[in-house]
């Protein structure tokens, strides 16, 4: 009985102490040195979305990230994640803990950071000390650069981040499928669809002999931006409701005149067709159910859907998109040429006109304004601009991980990139440093910001991933680029630059959620056959109305004329 | 194995108390107070360690709540960020939307109470009358194992076996071949409700029993045996013995679960929903993702929606325990 | 008490003769208890035993069943290899066992000691602190500031926090302290009181013995939730590598694509062939899950009946 009593004394005993002894050991070592010299050796935390940081040995041997903390003087620490992370990085911003450099990808958080004070101002700390940050002074004395500076913080001259613009080469598109060579020979005499008229004679041929027509990807039938772009747009309307940053649900009716039309009769007129297609399964009868990526790609990968669109923006997803759907399923077989990527469709309104925006901003990198060392924290950023900088990311270092030719085109060193990326968890064999990739470009490319304006690099970043594409990856490339060439020439509508100035504000927003969230209920259910399209669309459109959209379409054709009359 | 040498009754009598005069029976307050903790000194200090916890790691970060009132500035801090009043629930209230999504939610945990909460305690009723003791143990680890399946993995299965009989869905294949219609499970919104309700009963049944098997673990089984020797049959021991044995346990179980009326399981319902079914499937934690992932930021909406959902929670549990309290059961307070 | 004022017959006459010819009876009744009891156990058992198939399956045959019901032509055990190739996962399993042992630990003693403190409503205090407990299963004070607390008491990136602020479990707090005010055999208790054996002895030879049942739920309770947190990590100590638990690497392999790359890297690198995700996924969650269901056909023997009087006897 008394051991009983001691035993539970130690107990308790035991559990405070070492409550307490957590809390001493944690509390040491959180307490980082602080800077005393200026070029004293410091510890930098750049933190990126996604990698991977478990292979350790892999990290320790680094020799990229090596040539950088060399080249910096600093000593560089990586912190990434995945699920959970931009909460991670909002909750550290607030205790005072995060990284040094991280992103964000959501411009409210960046605004609203960027009002509290939280952020550093880079300009601030570049305009110091010019000669010290050569090129980042030229791109904040760029005029788009100080444009943006005015559209996020009110004022040209100050800079809380770095924009990541979404650069050109790979505009983000959608509404071209990619069909299965097979069944097109079968039903469809081998030929590739060129109006959406034939592609929906295809479906509903594919549907008769027991396979399902086509899969647009379309996440729990929220995201109708593949279904949008390959019917309802050749036929001159819209029928996906607004979106942030895009003109989903709009039409342009003259300049800068746009026209909302989710809900416009000939929008009635496709949706009757989506549901006719539906109802047959000439469009699959599992959309929205089942999975996009697991289940559409296991029965696509087994001949049983006939075309599928995933959003094939730029070449390298349709060599993803063959490796993984296609490859996987049919390991012994697989052939370039058994998918065949086809062409965006033509309808009563010629081809679909996508529109976007210049130069998007796709992220803002952010440097907390209680950083320990500002000044090294920016010299980093320097070197990443830098033409050295951008060399070590985009090629290597020479001898290591490419050797420089006599045509000035570097030649890559086999397998050499893929040992050092291996450790941060990417298997996509790139030529390419996986951190910093994608500081200045979201597209992650090169950019040549030392020796052009900062507008001009952002907007034509370097691709070179030919140079380290294997044979089969250049083939699979190749066999996407040429549909990609045309789709940009025909379908692309790029917006002229004062559009990347426009502003919706909160309530738009608002109204734009209410929408998404009516035209999602009412599509699915008009397409799903659960609401007779005729006596439905009426409530659709009231209620539509009820939410705003008369409003909204006005505000966006008043944002544009604000933007145009102070950016044009 | 000899005769149970357990001196009296286990239920039933009346107990002398422990404490003859119950201090808070009023009485000499000051004074009294002290002599009952120094005579009691070791049960304080076995609430001691647990009481320090919870001021640190529950009472410490509190503060938080008043975020639901106000604009949060990550530079000013909780404490300095300013108010904004009511304006964060107004404007849910004003959102059609929402009523249809709380509406939703009450439905489904009403469902949940009407059939999940009764099964689990029949589940664990009937695993106790199992007598042979392989298959006992072997029904009772089998009936655990799908709790520990993700929502990602288990929605995934659901919807493999709901579908279509062409597309291989074993419930609509065996409609099918008995010549009855087949059933859109997941994409009739009449259906969706009880889809969720089944599906988490098969998920979660076998877990949630074994709180009530441990209570019934600890049945004094002569009292089995002389039920038994008076001629009662199974059921009514089963009625008679075992389902008082577990009655605080559902009791406590049931004001528990009453609390999160207006909760819901995010991950399953947002595994198996689609637009299809909005109209009986989304609850307010997928109204709230939507709406904070919508380009609304909604960030605060979310936090006032819990605050005022909580503080509803707070309102039934103290209503239901009082009636609890009244049919002279153990509740929660 | 009164709960328990059952219409039972008079007290215990022990008959252990009796006792074997009751077992004898086998009737309509206990049909259709197997016949419920085994069907429900068979579809609960279908998921996981899917799940297994799954992950010893070929993808091309994956693919092309639709009811798995029993094992494939070829049974390929390349996942799991891959699986066990990849460096974080046996770090992952470790970490994952002693957060779950230990939080397990210090959290049942806590939360239980509390509980039975607490369950003495007579004692001035006592319903004060219930009610404090109470609160706490419905509101909390939100991420930001624990952040802030666990800044201030500089557990971040530490093994402790995702221990420490579990310690007491409020849901089961609750749930034991109804316990031992209303199904612990207080009778017991009274009579050791009266006997003089004081509150310390009757805790340990009285209250602990016979709570062994609900004790032994709640762990499980507890110790599953601990081996299926990754919150803590993910939002606390993820600048740690070294201190994921399991949970939050099969999170990943579900989720996130680094980490699946991650494995099929490694897999790679010891000379398998590059292997499709779904099948690294259904063998991680195998291999997340198969240590916490051990734990339970080990408990199940304390909810054996009779166990409390077993254990009083002595």
């Amino acid at each position: 009985m008394h051991k009983a009593a001691r035993w539970m004394t130690v107990v308790i005993v035991g559990m405070l102490s070492t409550s307490l002894a957590a809390c001493s050991t944690g509390g040491s070592a959180s307490n980082a040195p602080s800077a005393s010299g200026a070029r004293d050796n410091v510890t930098i935390t750049f933190a990126q979305f996604g990698n991977s940081l478990d292979d350790a040995s892999g990290l320790a041997s680094d020799p990229i990230k090596k040539a950088i903390e060399s080249a910096v003087g600093i000593t560089l620490k990586y912190d990434t994640g995945a699920e959970g992370f931009e909460d991670r990085m909002s909750t550290e911003l607030a205790a005072g803990t995060s990284p040094d450099i991280f992103p964000t990808w959501s411009v409210d958080k960046f605004q609203s950071w960027a009002k509290d004070g939280a952020l550093l101002d880079l300009a601030k700390v570049v305009n110091a000390d010019p000669t010290r940050y050569p090129v980042l002074a030229k791109i904040f004395a760029s005029t788009q650069y100080q444009a943006y500076n005015k559209l996020y913080a009110g004022d040209p001259s100050v800079a809380y981040g770095i924009y990541s613009v979404s650069g050109l080469p790979h505009p983000s598109f959608a509404g071209v499928p990619v069909y299965n060579q097979a069944i097109l020979d079968k039903v469809n005499g081998g030929a590739v669809p060129q109006t959406v008229d034939q592609f929906v004679t295809f479906t509903e041929a594919a549907a008769k002999s027991g396979v399902a027509g086509w899969w647009p990807r379309n996440d729990k039938l929220t995201n109708w931006s593949e279904i949008d772009s390959t019917i309802a747009l050749p036929q001159g309307t819209s029928i996906a409701p607004p979106a942030s940053n895009t003109f989903s649900g709009f039409v342009k009716t003259g300049d800068d005149q746009w026209k909302l039309t989710t809900t416009s009769d000939q929008s009635k007129a496709v949706v009757q067709q989506l549901a006719a297609m539906y109802k047959d399964n000439a469009l699959d009868s599992g959309v929205g159910v089942k999975g996009d990526f697991d289940d559409a790609y296991a029965n696509f990968g087994l001949s049983k859907i006939a075309s599928v669109n995933f959003g094939f923006g730029y070449a390298g997803q349709f060599r993803d998109f063959w490796k993984t759907a296609w490859k996987e399923a049919n390991p012994k077989t697989a052939k370039v040429t058994d998918l065949t990527q086809g062409v965006a469709l033509q309808g009563s309104a010629g081809y679909p006109q996508i529109y976007q925006f210049s130069a998007p901003i796709g992220a803002f990198w952010v440097v907390p304004a209680t950083v320990k060392n500002p000044e090294r924290v920016v010299d980093l950023l320097e070197y990443i601009a830098s033409e050295q900088g951008q060399t070590t990311i985009f090629q290597g270092v020479e001898g290591l991980t490419f050797n420089a030719g006599s045509d000035g085109q570097p030649s890559y060193i086999d397998g050499a990139w893929d040992k050092i990326n291996k450790a941060y968890g990417t298997s996509d064999g790139r030529g390419q440093y996986v951190w910093f990739d994608y500081v200045f470009s979201t597209a992650s490319m090169m950019t040549e910001l030392q020796t052009k304006d900062w507008f001009e690099a952002v907007r034509n970043p370097v691709d070179h991933s030919s140079l380290w594409a294997t044979d089969q990856d250049k083939e699979l490339l190749q066999a996407s680029q040429s549909v990609i060439d045309t789709f940009v020439d025909k379908v692309v509508v790029t917006l002229p630059d004062y559009y990347n100035q426009m502003v919706l504000d909160e309530k738009a927003a608002k109204i734009q959620a209410k929408l998404a969230e009516i035209s999602n209920r009412y599509l699915a259910a008009f397409v799903g056959g659960q609401m007779d399209i005729e006596t439905g669309w009426p409530k659709y459109v009231a209620e539509y109305q009820a939410a705003g959209a008369g409003d909204y379409e006005t505000m966006v054709n008043q944002a544009v004329q604000t933007a145009k009359t102070l950016g044009g | 194995m000899t005769a149970l040498d357990v001196p009296k009754s286990p239920v039933g009598t009346p107990a002398v108390p422990a404490d003859p005069v119950p201090a808070r029976a009023g009485g000499g307050r000051g004074g009294g107070w002290r002599r009952t903790v120094r005579k009691h000194w070791f049960t304080y200090m076995l609430a001691l360690p647990g009481l320090v916890f919870l001021l640190v790691f529950s009472y410490g970060p509190m503060y938080g709540i008043q975020l639901a009132f106000k604009n949060f500035s990550v530079s000013k801090g909780v404490w300095g960020s300013p108010w904004v009043g009511l304006d964060n629930f107004r404007e849910m209230a004003a959102d059609p939307v929402f009523w249809t999504a709380l509406q939703n939610t009450i439905m489904i945990n009403v469902w949940n109470l009407l059939f999940g909460f009764t099964f689990n305690i029949l589940l664990a009723l009937l695993i106790n009358e199992l007598r042979l003791r392989w298959l006992k143990s072997g029904v009772q680890t089998l009936v655990y194992l799908p709790y520990f399946l993700s929502w990602v993995v288990f929605a995934g299965l659901i919807g493999a076996f709901l579908s279509t009989s062409s597309d291989g869905g074993v419930i609509n294949t065996i409609l099918a071949g008995a010549g009855l219609k087949e059933v859109d499970f997941l994409r009739t919104p009449e259906l969706f409700q009880p889809v969720l309700v089944v599906s988490n009963i098969i998920k979660t049944a076998g877990y949630s029993s074994i709180i009530y098997l441990a209570a019934i673990a600890s049945a004094d089984p002569a009292l089995y045996e002389s039920a038994a020797i008076d001629g009662a049959n199974r059921i009514q021991m089963m009625r008679h013995i075992t389902l008082p044995r577990i009655m605080p346990s559902i009791v406590v179980l049931l004001i528990l679960q009453l609390a999160t009326l207006f909760q819901s399981n995010f991950d399953q319902v947002y595994n198996l929903y689609s637009s299809f079914v909005y109209s009986t499937g989304d609850v307010l934690s997928t109204y709230i993702y939507r709406m904070s992932l919508g380009g609304g930021g909604n960030f605060e909406l979310s936090t006032a929606v819990n605050l005022l959902f909580n503080v509803a929670g707070l309102i039934i549990i103290v209503f239901a325990n009082r009636i609890v309290e009244k049919l002279d059961v153990m509740g929660i307070f | 008490m009164q709960t328990q004022t059952v219409d039972a017959p008079a007290p215990a006459r022990p008959r252990p003769r009796l006792r074997r010819r009751r077992r004898l009876r086998f009737n309509l009744f206990d049909v259709f208890v197997v016949f419920f009891t085994v069907t429900f156990a068979l579809v609960c058992f279908y998921p996981m035993w899917y799940v297994f198939l799954a992950s010893i399956t070929p993808y091309s045959e994956f693919i092309q069943t639709k009811l798995m019901l029993w094992f494939p032509q070829t049974v390929d055990f390349q996942y799991y290899v891959a699986v066990f190739s990849t460096e974080a996962f046996a770090n992952a399993l470790f970490i994952s066992v002693a957060k779950t042992v230990l939080g397990t630990a210090l959290s049942v003693v806590v939360t239980s000691m509390m509980a039975y403190a607490v369950s003495k409503k007579h004692l001035p205090g006592m319903t004060a602190i219930n009610a404090l407990v109470v609160f706490t299963l419905l509101f909390s004070g939100g991420l930001i500031p624990e952040y802030m607390l666990y800044r201030d008491l500089g557990m971040l990136q530490t093994f402790w926090v995702m221990v420490l602020p579990q310690v007491l479990s409020v849901f089961y707090f609750i749930i034991m302290r109804n316990y031992f005010a209303y199904a612990a055999p207080k009778e017991l208790e009274e009579a050791a009181m009266i006997d003089g054996a004081g509150e310390i002895r009757t805790f340990f030879q009285i209250i602990l013995p016979t709570a062994k049942p609900m004790l032994a739920a709640v762990a499980l309770f507890i110790a599953v939730n601990h081996w299926n947190d990754f919150y803590s990590y993910m939002m606390f100590v993820s600048k740690v590598p070294e201190l994921q638990p399991f949970a939050w690497v099969l999170r990943r392999t579900l989720v996130d694509p680094s980490m699946m790359n991650q494995i099929r890297n490694q897999a790679v690198g010891s000379g398998l062939p590059v292997l499709p995700p779904i099948g690294l996924r259904m063998a991680t969650i195998v291999i997340a899950m198969l240590p916490i269901i051990m734990v339970y056909p080990f408990l199940q023997r304390f909810f054996a009946k009779g166990m409390m009087l077993g254990a009083l006897k002595e």
